[in-house]
Protein backbone atom coordinates (compact mmCIF):
# COMPACT_ATOMS: atom_id res chain seq x y z
CA UNK A 1 0.00 0.00 0.00
CA UNK A 2 1.54 2.95 -1.03
CA UNK A 3 1.56 5.56 1.57
CA UNK A 4 0.38 9.39 0.23
CA UNK A 5 1.61 12.31 1.65
CA UNK A 6 -0.57 15.37 0.11
CA UNK A 7 0.87 17.87 2.89
CA UNK A 8 2.48 21.45 1.17
CA UNK A 9 4.12 24.29 3.07
CA UNK A 10 3.56 28.30 2.64
CA UNK A 11 6.61 29.49 4.19
CA UNK A 12 5.85 28.37 8.05
CA UNK A 13 2.55 26.91 7.32
CA UNK A 14 1.93 23.04 6.75
CA UNK A 15 -1.31 22.26 5.10
CA UNK A 16 -2.42 18.95 5.29
CA UNK A 17 -3.35 19.31 1.31
CA UNK A 18 -3.01 21.83 -1.04
CA UNK A 19 -6.79 22.91 -1.74
CA UNK A 20 -7.64 26.04 -0.22
CA UNK A 21 -11.19 27.71 -0.84
CA UNK A 22 -10.85 30.69 -2.93
CA UNK A 23 -11.62 34.15 -0.98
CA UNK A 24 -15.62 35.04 -1.46
CA UNK A 25 -16.69 31.54 -2.87
CA UNK A 26 -17.23 29.86 0.62
CA UNK A 27 -18.52 32.50 2.78
CA UNK A 28 -17.28 32.07 5.97
CA UNK A 29 -17.52 29.08 6.48
CA UNK A 30 -20.42 28.03 7.99
CA UNK A 31 -22.50 27.83 4.91
CA UNK A 32 -19.83 25.58 3.15
CA UNK A 33 -20.22 23.19 6.33
CA UNK A 34 -23.77 22.61 5.59
CA UNK A 35 -22.41 20.64 2.57
CA UNK A 36 -18.87 19.35 3.24
CA UNK A 37 -16.56 18.42 6.43
CA UNK A 38 -14.62 21.74 5.61
CA UNK A 39 -12.03 20.31 8.10
CA UNK A 40 -10.56 18.14 5.41
CA UNK A 41 -9.38 21.34 3.08
CA UNK A 42 -6.19 22.18 3.61
CA UNK A 43 -6.91 25.63 4.60
CA UNK A 44 -10.03 28.00 4.17
CA UNK A 45 -9.52 31.84 2.58
CA UNK A 46 -12.66 33.82 3.73
CA UNK A 47 -15.23 36.50 2.07
CA UNK A 48 -12.73 39.90 1.88
CA UNK A 49 -13.27 42.02 4.98
CA UNK A 50 -12.97 45.99 4.31
CA UNK A 51 -13.20 48.37 7.22
CA UNK A 52 -16.20 49.51 7.59
CA UNK A 53 -19.26 47.23 6.31
CA UNK A 54 -20.19 47.06 2.60
CA UNK A 55 -23.32 46.66 1.38
CA UNK A 56 -21.48 45.84 -2.21
CA UNK A 57 -22.96 46.58 -5.70
CA UNK A 58 -26.53 46.90 -7.42
CA UNK A 59 -28.07 43.68 -8.98
CA UNK A 60 -27.24 41.88 -11.58
CA UNK A 61 -24.06 40.80 -9.84
CA UNK A 62 -23.81 37.45 -11.71
CA UNK A 63 -23.94 36.93 -15.48
CA UNK A 64 -22.87 33.09 -17.18
CA UNK A 65 -20.48 33.14 -20.43
CA UNK A 66 -18.94 30.51 -21.78
CA UNK A 67 -17.39 27.91 -19.33
CA UNK A 68 -17.38 31.21 -16.66
CA UNK A 69 -19.53 33.54 -14.46
CA UNK A 70 -18.42 37.40 -14.74
CA UNK A 71 -18.83 38.57 -10.83
CA UNK A 72 -19.49 42.02 -9.79
CA UNK A 73 -20.70 41.35 -5.67
CA UNK A 74 -18.50 44.45 -4.41
CA UNK A 75 -17.13 43.37 -1.59
CA UNK A 76 -20.40 43.23 0.07
CA UNK A 77 -18.98 42.24 4.04
CA UNK A 78 -19.92 43.05 7.37
CA UNK A 79 -16.47 45.31 8.50
CA UNK A 80 -13.97 44.36 10.45
CA UNK A 81 -15.65 45.12 13.38
CA UNK A 82 -18.77 42.63 12.07
CA UNK A 83 -16.15 40.37 11.03
CA UNK A 84 -14.50 39.64 14.50
CA UNK A 85 -17.46 40.56 16.60
CA UNK A 86 -19.77 37.80 14.75
CA UNK A 87 -17.62 35.35 11.96
CA UNK A 88 -14.34 34.69 13.39
CA UNK A 89 -16.20 32.97 16.95
CA UNK A 90 -17.74 30.58 14.71
CA UNK A 91 -14.36 30.30 12.58
CA UNK A 92 -12.68 29.65 15.19
CA UNK A 93 -14.29 26.50 15.84
CA UNK A 94 -12.83 25.01 12.96
CA UNK A 95 -9.99 22.97 12.80
CA UNK A 96 -8.18 24.27 9.77
CA UNK A 97 -5.95 27.06 8.56
CA UNK A 98 -8.20 29.93 7.97
CA UNK A 99 -6.87 32.98 6.10
CA UNK A 100 -8.71 36.61 6.48
CA UNK A 101 -9.03 38.41 3.03
CA UNK A 102 -8.65 41.95 3.36
CA UNK A 103 -9.65 45.10 0.81
CA UNK A 104 -9.08 48.32 1.33
CA UNK A 105 -9.07 51.97 -0.92
CA UNK A 106 -5.44 53.32 0.84
CA UNK A 107 -2.33 51.67 2.14
CA UNK A 108 -4.01 52.68 5.65
CA UNK A 109 -6.88 50.96 5.14
CA UNK A 110 -4.81 48.07 4.76
CA UNK A 111 -2.26 48.31 7.42
CA UNK A 112 -5.48 49.05 10.18
CA UNK A 113 -7.30 46.08 8.71
CA UNK A 114 -3.95 44.13 9.46
CA UNK A 115 -3.23 45.42 12.47
CA UNK A 116 -6.75 44.46 13.82
CA UNK A 117 -6.08 40.50 12.78
CA UNK A 118 -2.62 40.66 14.40
CA UNK A 119 -4.05 39.87 17.82
CA UNK A 120 -5.87 36.58 16.86
CA UNK A 121 -3.91 33.58 16.61
CA UNK A 122 -6.75 31.56 15.22
CA UNK A 123 -6.12 33.51 12.09
CA UNK A 124 -3.18 31.84 10.12
CA UNK A 125 -2.93 34.18 7.79
CA UNK A 126 -4.14 37.29 5.64
CA UNK A 127 -4.58 37.85 2.10
CA UNK A 128 -3.79 41.00 1.00
CA UNK A 129 -6.62 41.74 -1.78
CA UNK A 130 -4.34 44.58 -4.37
CA UNK A 131 -7.06 42.94 -7.55
CA UNK A 132 -10.48 43.32 -6.83
CA UNK A 133 -12.05 44.43 -10.05
CA UNK A 134 -14.81 45.30 -8.43
CA UNK A 135 -14.59 48.42 -5.88
CA UNK A 136 -14.25 52.16 -7.23
CA UNK A 137 -11.11 53.81 -6.34
CA UNK A 138 -8.65 51.33 -4.74
CA UNK A 139 -8.74 47.29 -5.13
CA UNK A 140 -7.25 46.42 -8.55
CA UNK A 141 -5.49 49.64 -8.56
CA UNK A 142 -3.18 49.01 -6.47
CA UNK A 143 -2.35 45.58 -7.89
CA UNK A 144 -1.38 47.21 -11.28
CA UNK A 145 1.28 49.26 -9.93
CA UNK A 146 4.47 47.14 -8.67
CA UNK A 147 5.15 50.33 -6.71
CA UNK A 148 2.06 50.58 -4.83
CA UNK A 149 2.48 46.54 -4.56
CA UNK A 150 5.78 46.95 -2.97
CA UNK A 151 4.24 49.46 -0.59
CA UNK A 152 1.42 47.91 0.52
CA UNK A 153 3.44 44.72 1.20
CA UNK A 154 5.89 46.59 2.98
CA UNK A 155 3.37 48.42 5.75
CA UNK A 156 1.41 45.35 6.09
CA UNK A 157 4.44 43.25 6.77
CA UNK A 158 5.30 45.92 9.46
CA UNK A 159 2.19 45.05 11.65
CA UNK A 160 1.35 41.52 10.95
CA UNK A 161 3.21 38.53 12.69
CA UNK A 162 1.27 35.89 10.44
CA UNK A 163 1.67 34.49 7.00
CA UNK A 164 1.09 37.83 4.31
CA UNK A 165 -0.54 36.78 1.00
CA UNK A 166 -0.54 39.08 -1.66
CA UNK A 167 -3.69 38.30 -4.01
CA UNK A 168 -2.61 39.95 -7.43
CA UNK A 169 -4.54 41.07 -9.91
CA UNK A 170 -3.89 39.52 -13.68
CA UNK A 171 -5.09 42.56 -15.18
CA UNK A 172 -1.54 43.52 -15.68
CA UNK A 173 1.06 43.50 -18.53
CA UNK A 174 3.74 41.89 -16.40
CA UNK A 175 2.55 39.83 -13.79
CA UNK A 176 6.29 39.17 -12.91
CA UNK A 177 7.22 42.44 -12.13
CA UNK A 178 4.35 42.75 -9.27
CA UNK A 179 5.33 39.56 -7.94
CA UNK A 180 8.91 40.86 -7.53
CA UNK A 181 7.08 44.03 -5.76
CA UNK A 182 5.77 41.53 -3.63
CA UNK A 183 8.58 39.81 -2.78
CA UNK A 184 10.39 42.34 -1.82
CA UNK A 185 8.28 44.01 -0.13
CA UNK A 186 8.25 40.79 2.57
CA UNK A 187 5.20 38.66 1.38
CA UNK A 188 5.29 35.36 2.84
CA UNK A 189 2.52 34.17 -0.38
CA UNK A 190 1.72 34.96 -3.56
CA UNK A 191 -1.90 34.14 -4.61
CA UNK A 192 -3.02 34.49 -8.42
CA UNK A 193 -5.19 34.86 -10.23
CA UNK A 194 -7.85 37.25 -9.36
CA UNK A 195 -10.57 37.77 -12.27
CA UNK A 196 -10.07 39.17 -15.28
CA UNK A 197 -12.46 42.27 -15.68
CA UNK A 198 -15.07 41.56 -18.23
CA UNK A 199 -17.74 42.75 -19.48
CA UNK A 200 -21.47 41.08 -21.58
CA UNK A 201 -23.71 42.99 -22.94
CA UNK A 202 -27.49 42.07 -22.76
CA UNK A 203 -28.41 42.33 -26.90
CA UNK A 204 -32.43 42.58 -26.29
CA UNK A 205 -32.35 45.21 -23.48
CA UNK A 206 -29.04 46.75 -25.45
CA UNK A 207 -27.17 47.58 -22.25
CA UNK A 208 -24.44 45.85 -19.73
CA UNK A 209 -26.03 42.81 -17.98
CA UNK A 210 -24.36 43.58 -14.86
CA UNK A 211 -25.76 46.53 -12.82
CA UNK A 212 -21.94 47.21 -12.55
CA UNK A 213 -21.39 47.69 -15.99
CA UNK A 214 -17.84 45.25 -15.98
CA UNK A 215 -16.63 42.33 -13.33
CA UNK A 216 -14.32 39.77 -12.77
CA UNK A 217 -14.54 36.77 -14.90
CA UNK A 218 -13.90 33.61 -13.35
CA UNK A 219 -14.10 29.92 -13.91
CA UNK A 220 -12.57 27.73 -16.40
CA UNK A 221 -12.39 30.07 -19.26
CA UNK A 222 -9.45 31.29 -17.31
CA UNK A 223 -7.55 28.29 -16.69
CA UNK A 224 -5.17 28.82 -19.22
CA UNK A 225 -4.67 32.30 -18.51
CA UNK A 226 -4.01 31.88 -14.88
CA UNK A 227 -1.35 28.32 -15.31
CA UNK A 228 0.38 30.56 -17.38
CA UNK A 229 1.06 33.45 -14.67
CA UNK A 230 1.58 31.01 -12.27
CA UNK A 231 4.40 29.26 -14.49
CA UNK A 232 5.78 32.84 -14.90
CA UNK A 233 5.81 34.20 -11.81
CA UNK A 234 7.35 30.82 -9.99
CA UNK A 235 10.03 30.91 -12.78
CA UNK A 236 11.37 34.18 -11.29
CA UNK A 237 10.23 34.33 -7.72
CA UNK A 238 11.24 32.05 -5.12
CA UNK A 239 8.00 32.45 -2.27
CA UNK A 240 5.33 30.09 -2.20
CA UNK A 241 2.72 30.49 -4.60
CA UNK A 242 -1.29 29.67 -4.63
CA UNK A 243 -2.49 29.07 -7.95
CA UNK A 244 -6.29 30.07 -8.64
CA UNK A 245 -8.08 30.00 -11.95
CA UNK A 246 -11.47 27.91 -13.07
CA UNK A 247 -10.11 24.90 -11.08
CA UNK A 248 -12.49 22.16 -11.50
CA UNK A 249 -11.00 18.87 -11.47
CA UNK A 250 -7.53 17.03 -9.74
CA UNK A 251 -6.09 17.27 -13.13
CA UNK A 252 -6.77 20.83 -13.08
CA UNK A 253 -5.19 21.41 -10.02
CA UNK A 254 -2.08 19.24 -10.78
CA UNK A 255 -1.57 21.20 -13.90
CA UNK A 256 -1.13 24.57 -11.42
CA UNK A 257 1.17 22.37 -9.01
CA UNK A 258 3.31 21.30 -11.81
CA UNK A 259 3.37 25.00 -13.11
CA UNK A 260 4.75 25.87 -9.47
CA UNK A 261 2.24 26.30 -7.06
CA UNK A 262 2.49 25.15 -4.12
CA UNK A 263 -1.41 24.94 -3.11
CA UNK A 264 -4.41 25.77 -5.67
CA UNK A 265 -7.58 27.92 -4.49
CA UNK A 266 -10.92 26.43 -5.50
CA UNK A 267 -14.19 29.18 -6.02
CA UNK A 268 -16.24 29.13 -8.81
CA UNK A 269 -16.37 25.10 -8.61
CA UNK A 270 -17.61 25.40 -5.13
CA UNK A 271 -20.22 27.80 -6.15
CA UNK A 272 -21.52 25.35 -9.13
CA UNK A 273 -20.88 22.01 -6.61
CA UNK A 274 -19.20 22.58 -2.90
CA UNK A 275 -18.59 18.61 -2.68
CA UNK A 276 -16.04 19.20 -5.86
CA UNK A 277 -13.55 20.76 -3.21
CA UNK A 278 -13.11 17.14 -1.45
CA UNK A 279 -13.27 15.46 -4.49
CA UNK A 280 -10.42 17.55 -6.46
CA UNK A 281 -8.35 16.58 -3.03
CA UNK A 282 -8.99 12.67 -3.43
CA UNK A 283 -8.17 13.06 -7.58
CA UNK A 284 -4.86 14.68 -6.52
CA UNK A 285 -4.07 11.46 -4.14
CA UNK A 286 -5.26 9.21 -7.31
CA UNK A 287 -3.42 11.20 -9.58
CA UNK A 288 -0.37 10.54 -7.64
CA UNK A 289 -1.04 6.98 -6.84
CA UNK A 290 -1.50 5.62 -10.39
CA UNK A 291 1.97 7.41 -10.76
CA UNK A 292 3.66 6.27 -8.05
CA UNK A 293 4.41 9.44 -6.38
CA UNK A 294 4.43 9.53 -2.50
CA UNK A 295 4.91 13.29 -1.78
CA UNK A 296 3.30 16.31 -3.45
CA UNK A 297 6.45 18.19 -3.77
CA UNK A 298 7.52 15.72 -6.65
CA UNK A 299 4.85 17.33 -8.67
CA UNK A 300 5.59 20.86 -7.43
CA UNK A 301 7.08 22.82 -10.51
CA UNK A 302 7.86 19.76 -12.46
CA UNK A 303 6.66 21.46 -15.56
CA UNK A 304 9.31 24.57 -15.16
CA UNK A 305 11.70 24.40 -17.86
CA UNK B 1 -26.77 16.90 -3.66
CA UNK B 2 -28.76 14.66 -5.48
CA UNK B 3 -29.70 12.89 -8.51
CA UNK B 4 -33.14 11.69 -9.11
CA UNK B 5 -34.97 10.06 -12.04
CA UNK B 6 -37.32 12.46 -14.25
CA UNK B 7 -40.87 10.96 -14.47
CA UNK B 8 -41.62 13.09 -17.06
CA UNK B 9 -40.95 16.39 -19.20
CA UNK B 10 -43.77 17.72 -21.07
CA UNK B 11 -44.15 20.78 -23.13
CA UNK B 12 -47.99 21.89 -21.64
CA UNK B 13 -48.01 25.44 -23.77
CA UNK B 14 -45.45 27.51 -26.03
CA UNK B 15 -42.39 27.87 -23.69
CA UNK B 16 -43.90 26.10 -20.45
CA UNK B 17 -42.26 22.89 -19.56
CA UNK B 18 -44.01 20.86 -16.88
CA UNK B 19 -41.11 18.08 -14.97
CA UNK B 20 -41.89 15.34 -12.81
CA UNK B 21 -39.18 14.02 -10.24
CA UNK B 22 -38.67 11.09 -8.37
CA UNK B 23 -38.69 12.77 -4.61
CA UNK B 24 -35.45 11.10 -3.18
CA UNK B 25 -36.09 8.92 -0.40
CA UNK B 26 -34.08 11.01 2.43
CA UNK B 27 -35.49 14.21 1.69
CA UNK B 28 -39.18 13.95 3.44
CA UNK B 29 -39.76 18.18 4.26
CA UNK B 30 -40.56 19.75 0.98
CA UNK B 31 -42.33 23.13 1.58
CA UNK B 32 -44.01 25.62 0.00
CA UNK B 33 -41.60 28.50 -1.60
CA UNK B 34 -38.66 26.11 -1.63
CA UNK B 35 -36.42 25.73 -4.32
CA UNK B 36 -33.75 22.98 -6.41
CA UNK B 37 -31.06 24.21 -8.09
CA UNK B 38 -30.43 21.73 -10.95
CA UNK B 39 -26.99 21.32 -13.11
CA UNK B 40 -28.54 21.46 -16.95
CA UNK B 41 -25.19 20.14 -18.24
CA UNK B 42 -24.05 16.88 -18.82
CA UNK B 43 -21.40 15.85 -15.39
CA UNK B 44 -17.87 16.80 -17.19
CA UNK B 45 -19.57 19.61 -18.67
CA UNK B 46 -18.37 23.20 -17.92
CA UNK B 47 -21.12 24.85 -20.03
CA UNK B 48 -23.34 26.43 -19.38
CA UNK B 49 -21.72 26.63 -15.73
CA UNK B 50 -24.10 27.32 -13.43
CA UNK B 51 -27.20 25.66 -11.67
CA UNK B 52 -30.58 26.70 -12.48
CA UNK B 53 -32.78 27.39 -9.29
CA UNK B 54 -36.28 26.24 -10.44
CA UNK B 55 -39.27 26.56 -7.66
CA UNK B 56 -41.18 23.50 -6.43
CA UNK B 57 -44.66 23.56 -8.42
CA UNK B 58 -46.01 20.96 -6.57
CA UNK B 59 -45.20 17.68 -4.30
CA UNK B 60 -46.61 14.61 -3.75
CA UNK B 61 -45.07 12.35 -1.01
CA UNK B 62 -47.72 9.55 -1.32
CA UNK B 63 -46.43 8.95 -4.96
CA UNK B 64 -43.00 10.17 -4.10
CA UNK B 65 -42.91 13.37 -6.98
CA UNK B 66 -41.50 16.58 -7.15
CA UNK B 67 -43.31 18.86 -9.73
CA UNK B 68 -41.20 21.25 -11.35
CA UNK B 69 -42.71 24.39 -14.12
CA UNK B 70 -40.37 26.38 -16.16
CA UNK B 71 -40.15 28.33 -19.06
CA UNK B 72 -38.18 28.31 -21.90
CA UNK B 73 -36.31 31.70 -21.65
CA UNK B 74 -32.53 30.73 -22.16
CA UNK B 75 -29.93 27.89 -22.60
CA UNK B 76 -30.11 26.32 -19.52
CA UNK B 77 -34.24 26.00 -19.99
CA UNK B 78 -33.64 25.14 -23.73
CA UNK B 79 -31.64 22.32 -22.44
CA UNK B 80 -33.67 21.25 -19.68
CA UNK B 81 -36.86 20.94 -21.72
CA UNK B 82 -34.81 18.09 -23.75
CA UNK B 83 -34.74 15.91 -20.92
CA UNK B 84 -36.56 12.91 -21.61
CA UNK B 85 -38.62 10.26 -18.99
CA UNK B 86 -35.65 8.43 -16.94
CA UNK B 87 -33.19 10.60 -18.07
CA UNK B 88 -31.03 11.56 -14.19
CA UNK B 89 -31.13 15.04 -12.92
CA UNK B 90 -28.48 16.23 -10.40
CA UNK B 91 -29.71 18.94 -7.90
CA UNK B 92 -29.05 20.73 -4.63
CA UNK B 93 -31.86 21.10 -2.47
CA UNK B 94 -34.54 21.90 -1.72
CA UNK B 95 -33.13 25.02 -0.75
CA UNK B 96 -34.89 28.21 0.61
CA UNK B 97 -36.52 29.04 3.39
CA UNK B 98 -40.71 28.31 1.86
CA UNK B 99 -43.74 30.27 3.05
CA UNK B 100 -45.51 30.40 6.55
CA UNK B 101 -48.28 27.71 5.93
CA UNK B 102 -49.65 27.50 9.33
CA UNK B 103 -53.11 29.36 9.27
CA UNK B 104 -56.29 28.06 9.47
CA UNK B 105 -59.68 29.60 8.98
CA UNK B 106 -58.11 32.73 7.37
CA UNK B 107 -59.22 34.49 4.27
CA UNK B 108 -56.14 34.20 1.78
CA UNK B 109 -55.15 36.16 -1.16
CA UNK B 110 -52.68 34.67 -3.96
CA UNK B 111 -51.88 36.82 -6.53
CA UNK B 112 -49.49 35.18 -9.43
CA UNK B 113 -47.59 37.75 -12.19
CA UNK B 114 -46.24 35.10 -15.25
CA UNK B 115 -44.59 32.37 -14.09
CA UNK B 116 -44.67 33.96 -10.72
CA UNK B 117 -47.64 31.37 -10.40
CA UNK B 118 -45.43 28.34 -10.38
CA UNK B 119 -44.34 28.10 -6.56
CA UNK B 120 -47.67 29.40 -5.60
CA UNK B 121 -49.50 26.42 -6.64
CA UNK B 122 -47.99 23.96 -4.13
CA UNK B 123 -48.62 26.43 -1.30
CA UNK B 124 -52.62 27.06 -2.54
CA UNK B 125 -53.26 23.48 -2.48
CA UNK B 126 -51.70 23.77 1.31
CA UNK B 127 -53.44 26.46 2.48
CA UNK B 128 -56.65 25.37 0.92
CA UNK B 129 -57.43 22.93 2.77
CA UNK B 130 -58.32 24.89 6.03
CA UNK B 131 -58.94 28.32 4.61
CA UNK B 132 -60.73 30.33 2.06
CA UNK B 133 -58.95 31.34 -1.13
CA UNK B 134 -58.94 33.43 -3.98
CA UNK B 135 -56.25 33.45 -6.48
CA UNK B 136 -55.45 36.17 -8.67
CA UNK B 137 -53.54 35.43 -11.86
CA UNK B 138 -51.53 37.86 -14.10
CA UNK B 139 -50.08 37.21 -17.39
CA UNK B 140 -49.40 38.43 -21.11
CA UNK B 141 -51.93 36.56 -22.89
CA UNK B 142 -54.07 33.27 -22.54
CA UNK B 143 -51.60 30.63 -23.44
CA UNK B 144 -49.57 31.10 -20.36
CA UNK B 145 -52.78 31.52 -18.48
CA UNK B 146 -54.48 28.07 -19.01
CA UNK B 147 -52.58 25.91 -17.40
CA UNK B 148 -52.62 27.88 -14.16
CA UNK B 149 -56.50 28.74 -14.15
CA UNK B 150 -57.45 25.09 -14.74
CA UNK B 151 -55.06 23.47 -12.09
CA UNK B 152 -56.25 26.16 -9.31
CA UNK B 153 -59.80 26.25 -10.05
CA UNK B 154 -59.43 22.42 -8.92
CA UNK B 155 -58.15 23.42 -6.05
CA UNK B 156 -61.40 24.75 -4.84
CA UNK B 157 -59.90 28.46 -4.57
CA UNK B 158 -61.85 31.52 -6.20
CA UNK B 159 -59.61 32.65 -9.43
CA UNK B 160 -59.35 35.80 -11.58
CA UNK B 161 -57.44 36.17 -13.79
CA UNK B 162 -55.93 39.38 -16.26
CA UNK B 163 -54.18 39.26 -19.07
CA UNK B 164 -51.98 42.31 -20.94
CA UNK B 165 -53.50 41.28 -24.50
CA UNK B 166 -57.11 40.51 -23.22
CA UNK B 167 -57.46 36.97 -24.64
CA UNK B 168 -58.06 35.75 -20.97
CA UNK B 169 -59.97 37.37 -18.18
CA UNK B 170 -59.50 40.51 -17.59
CA UNK B 171 -57.76 43.22 -20.07
CA UNK B 172 -54.91 44.58 -18.37
CA UNK B 173 -52.61 43.59 -15.19
CA UNK B 174 -53.32 41.92 -12.33
CA UNK B 175 -52.94 44.98 -10.25
CA UNK B 176 -56.53 45.31 -11.89
CA UNK B 177 -57.83 42.77 -10.81
CA UNK B 178 -56.58 43.59 -6.98
CA UNK B 179 -58.06 46.81 -6.91
CA UNK B 180 -61.80 45.17 -8.23
CA UNK B 181 -61.05 42.88 -4.99
CA UNK B 182 -62.24 44.27 -1.83
CA UNK B 183 -58.46 43.76 -0.20
CA UNK B 184 -59.24 44.54 3.55
CA UNK B 185 -61.02 41.24 3.67
CA UNK B 186 -57.95 39.37 3.83
CA UNK B 187 -56.50 38.29 6.55
CA UNK B 188 -52.73 37.46 4.25
CA UNK B 189 -51.55 37.80 0.70
CA UNK B 190 -48.88 35.88 -0.91
CA UNK B 191 -47.25 36.70 -4.15
CA UNK B 192 -44.95 35.92 -6.11
CA UNK B 193 -43.50 37.70 -9.73
CA UNK B 194 -42.37 40.71 -11.57
CA UNK B 195 -40.72 43.27 -9.14
CA UNK B 196 -43.16 45.98 -10.70
CA UNK B 197 -46.44 43.81 -9.64
CA UNK B 198 -44.75 43.36 -6.31
CA UNK B 199 -44.06 46.87 -5.54
CA UNK B 200 -47.89 47.97 -6.57
CA UNK B 201 -48.95 45.31 -4.17
CA UNK B 202 -46.65 46.36 -1.60
CA UNK B 203 -47.89 49.95 -1.63
CA UNK B 204 -51.50 48.85 -1.69
CA UNK B 205 -50.43 46.61 1.12
CA UNK B 206 -49.40 49.33 3.33
CA UNK B 207 -51.58 51.49 2.58
CA UNK B 208 -54.51 48.69 3.89
CA UNK B 209 -52.02 47.65 6.30
CA UNK B 210 -52.32 43.91 5.37
CA UNK B 211 -49.92 41.55 6.11
CA UNK B 212 -48.41 39.19 3.72
CA UNK B 213 -45.15 37.37 1.94
CA UNK B 214 -43.42 37.66 -1.29
CA UNK B 215 -41.51 35.07 -2.91
CA UNK B 216 -38.06 36.94 -5.09
CA UNK B 217 -36.34 36.24 -7.56
CA UNK B 218 -32.92 37.19 -8.23
CA UNK B 219 -29.97 35.97 -10.20
CA UNK B 220 -28.15 33.49 -8.35
CA UNK B 221 -24.53 31.90 -8.23
CA UNK B 222 -24.90 29.10 -5.88
CA UNK B 223 -28.18 28.93 -4.59
CA UNK B 224 -26.50 27.99 -0.89
CA UNK B 225 -25.56 31.03 0.51
CA UNK B 226 -21.86 31.38 -0.20
CA UNK B 227 -21.31 34.20 -3.53
CA UNK B 228 -23.54 37.23 -2.08
CA UNK B 229 -25.04 37.34 -5.78
CA UNK B 230 -28.78 37.50 -5.09
CA UNK B 231 -29.36 39.59 -2.64
CA UNK B 232 -32.25 41.75 -1.99
CA UNK B 233 -32.77 45.15 -0.23
CA UNK B 234 -34.62 44.92 2.88
CA UNK B 235 -35.70 46.91 6.49
CA UNK B 236 -33.14 44.24 7.63
CA UNK B 237 -30.27 45.02 5.19
CA UNK B 238 -28.82 42.94 2.48
CA UNK B 239 -30.39 39.63 2.66
CA UNK B 240 -29.89 36.58 0.41
CA UNK B 241 -32.88 35.25 -1.91
CA UNK B 242 -31.07 31.89 -1.72
CA UNK B 243 -30.43 31.92 2.08
CA UNK B 244 -33.33 34.04 3.88
CA UNK B 245 -35.11 33.77 0.95
CA UNK B 246 -36.75 33.43 -1.42
CA UNK B 247 -39.74 34.31 0.38
CA UNK B 248 -39.73 36.89 2.94
CA UNK B 249 -42.91 39.21 5.02
CA UNK B 250 -44.06 41.44 2.19
CA UNK B 251 -43.42 44.32 4.62
CA UNK B 252 -39.69 43.80 4.98
CA UNK B 253 -38.93 44.20 1.08
CA UNK B 254 -37.35 47.54 -0.14
CA UNK B 255 -37.99 47.90 -3.82
CA UNK B 256 -35.57 50.05 -5.72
Amino acid sequence: MLEIDLSTKLASLELKNPVITASGTCGFGEELNEYIDIEKLGALTVKGITVKAWSGNKQPRIAETPSGILNSIGLENPGITGFIDEKLPVLANYRLPVFVNISGHSIDDFVFLAEKLAPYPEISGIEVNVSCPNIEGGGMAFGTDSSLVYQVTREVRKVYPGIVILKLSPNVTDIVEMAQAAEEGGADVISLINTLLGMKIDIKRRKPELGNIFGGLSGPAIKPVAVRMVYQVASKVKIPIIGMGGIMSGSDAIEFLMAGASAVAVGTAAMVNPVLLLKIIDEIRDFMKDNKITKLSEIIGQALL
Amino acid sequence: MNESRIKSNIQISENYFLMEIESPDDIKDIKPGHFLNLRVNSINSTDPLLRRPISIHDYNPESGSVFLLYKRVGRGTEILSTYKKDDKINFLGPLGNGFTVDFKKKKILLMGGGMGAAPLYYLCRVLSRENRLTVLLGANDKDELVYFLEIFKNTGAEVHSASIDGSCGHKGNVIDLCLMENIYDYDYIYSCGPVPMLKELQKLAFEKDLKGEFSLEERMGCGIGLCLSCVCKTVKGNQRVCKEGPVFPLEEVIFE
